[in-house]
């Protein structure tokens, strides 16, 4: 999905700070991003190994940039990052898997398919979530 | 604010169960990570997320609401309008319309000069309405002499009614989102066969006609993302909110309190339930101060402490029309799972170097 991007010839999606005698502290520059992924990546490269430090922020609201920075105990940043990604893919990959099961349709699936409804019927919470309500007055 | 009854709002930020540090997080996660779907009909799926942190939680919400494609009408020709609404309120407003297609089959429009049958969907819309084929019965003069709010003597109801046919001067013709016909576009009808592009309600109202008024236009559609324009947003609600955590410190707090609301200590409570042993309470519990209503001993308020999980997440989505509910949550998924590899790539294109500008 080409949403994030939108790179534009005068300036690259992604952008690289830092100096360049120490490839452990980066500031990246997403381009076409917000708090969406930032947050999120965030959090994900907090819990990697050799993350000493990592912060995010949204400069403006106005412009469509977020900034992380990335610092490590001594491992290339870069690395870690693209590491740090593919952690998130991982997570997504993982709720898609756990969807599939909750519908019960990962088999039969199919693309013509997608836009019905059928999967089992609600669970017990819902039962419960029924019965709360019926003593509402 | 009354505060006896709750204390501690605030979430943990890293949550106990979770190892702060860990060589592969996304294993990890897999692990914690638990999905239940409560509530699922056509318009709207509940469930419940947990293992997971809020800031996933949070971007999956976010995609939903601004990032998730759909197809909406984006430019419209108008032929002839007649209307008392204007052609830019008209646009805007078919623009508003949902439209059932898929956005996998569409390709996304980035020039309106490129529009082909891979990404542009067309309507038409053409609505006449009945001249008026009966003379106006009132005599323009006579409205003239007419005092202000003294009836029309010669109009009776009859004549209104008579009016208000076809044909009559007084008859409105109504155009609504199921006069939009689809026109497929070349090879549109052949890779669309059995799932016709059409608006997903027919009765939304668009504009109406004086007799012998017309509307006569083309309105072409393209996909998008809500961050473009609310009207490609595929769900009018998409929000999560965090499991309470009632904890009872005492067996002795009665187990009814009279309240107006389904409550955590409701009436058919046996004497020796708690909180713990009524998990589904919690799971209904808003976390909100009327809900443990006003105290029947002064003493409640010391043995009662509502908390949230930080990790647990009850998702309420509910879909505008284009997508099935649960469909928009996996497109999420997907949508999520595309920017990091996105990123990735461009990430291996910028190689291990600097940019240029610091």
């Amino acid at each position: 999905m080409a949403t994030s991007g939108g790179a534009g010839p005068q300036e690259a999606a992604l952008k690289i700070v830092g100096e360049a005698d120490d490839e452990a502290a980066r500031t990246y520059v997403f381009r076409g991003e917000d708090h969406t992924l930032g947050n999120a990546l965030r959090h994900v490269l907090m819990r990697q190994k050799d993350v000493e430090f990592c912060g995010y922020s949204v400069p403006h609201p106005s412009e469509p940039f977020v900034h992380v920075r990335l610092q490590t105990t001594g491992a290339p940043a870069r690395a870690v990052l693209d590491d740090g990604l593919k952690q998130l893919g991982g997570i997504c990959d993982a709720l898609a898997a756990q969807l599939d099961k909750a519908e019960g349709l990962a088999e039969t699936r199919k693309r013509s398919d997608s836009q019905g409804t059928a999967f089992p019927g609600p669970g017990r919470a819902l039962e419960n979530a029924r019965r709360l309500a019926d003593r509402m007055e | 604010m009354a505060s006896y009854a709750v204390e501690d709002r605030s979430v943990r930020a890293i949550p106990a169960n979770e190892p702060e540090v860990t060589g592969d997080y996304a294993a990890h996660v897999s692990k914690t990570m638990k999905l239940e779907i409560t509530h699922a009909d056509d318009e709207t799926v509940e469930f419940d997320l947990s293992g997971v942190d809020v800031s996933f939680a949070n971007a999956l919400r976010r995609i939903m609401l601004a990032e998730v494609p759909t197809m909406a009408i984006e430019t419209v020709y108008v032929e002839q309008n007649e209307g008392v609404v204007q052609d830019e309120v008209l646009a805007h407003r078919l623009g508003l319309v949902p439209i059932a297609a898929d956005p996998r089959d569409f390709e996304e429009l980035l020039d309106p000069e490129d529009a082909t049958d891979a990404n542009t969907i067309v309507f038409g819309l053409e609505v006449r309405a009945p001249p008026n084929t009966r003379p106006n019965p009132i005599p323009s003069a006579r409205r003239v002499d007419r005092l202000p709010g003294t009836p029309l003597p010669h109009q009776d109801s009859d004549d209104e009614e008579e009016a208000r046919k076809p044909g009559g001067h007084l008859h409105t013709t109504k155009v609504y989102s199921g006069d939009l016909k689809w026109l497929p576009q070349g090879e549109q009808e052949a890779f669309l066969a059995g799932r016709p592009v059409k608006p997903v309600h027919d009765d939304i109202l668009l504009a109406k006609l004086r007799p012998g008024q017309s509307i006569v236009l083309e309105a072409h559609g393209r996909k998008g993302i809500g961050q473009d324009h609310a009207k490609f947003s595929p769900v009018s609600t998409a929000a999560y909110r965090m499991r309470a955590v009632v904890e009872v410190s005492d067996d002795d707090v009665p187990p009814y309190v009279p309240v107006k609301r389904p409550s955590i200590f409701d009436e058919d409570a046996s004497p020796d339930c708690t909180a713990r042993s009524r998990p589904h309470a919690a799971h209904a519990c808003k976390v909100c101060e009327p809900l443990l209503s006003k105290p029947s001993s002064e003493n409640f308020a010391d043995k009662v402490r509502l908390t949230r999980r930080g990790d647990h997440f009850l998702f309420r989505v509910e879909t505008a029309g284009q997508l099935a509910p649960l469909r928009i949550v996996r497109d999420a998924v997907a949508v999520l799972k595309a920017k990091c590899d996105h990123w990735r790539r461009e990430l291996e294109v910028a190689g291990g170097g600097l940019s240029e500008a610091a």
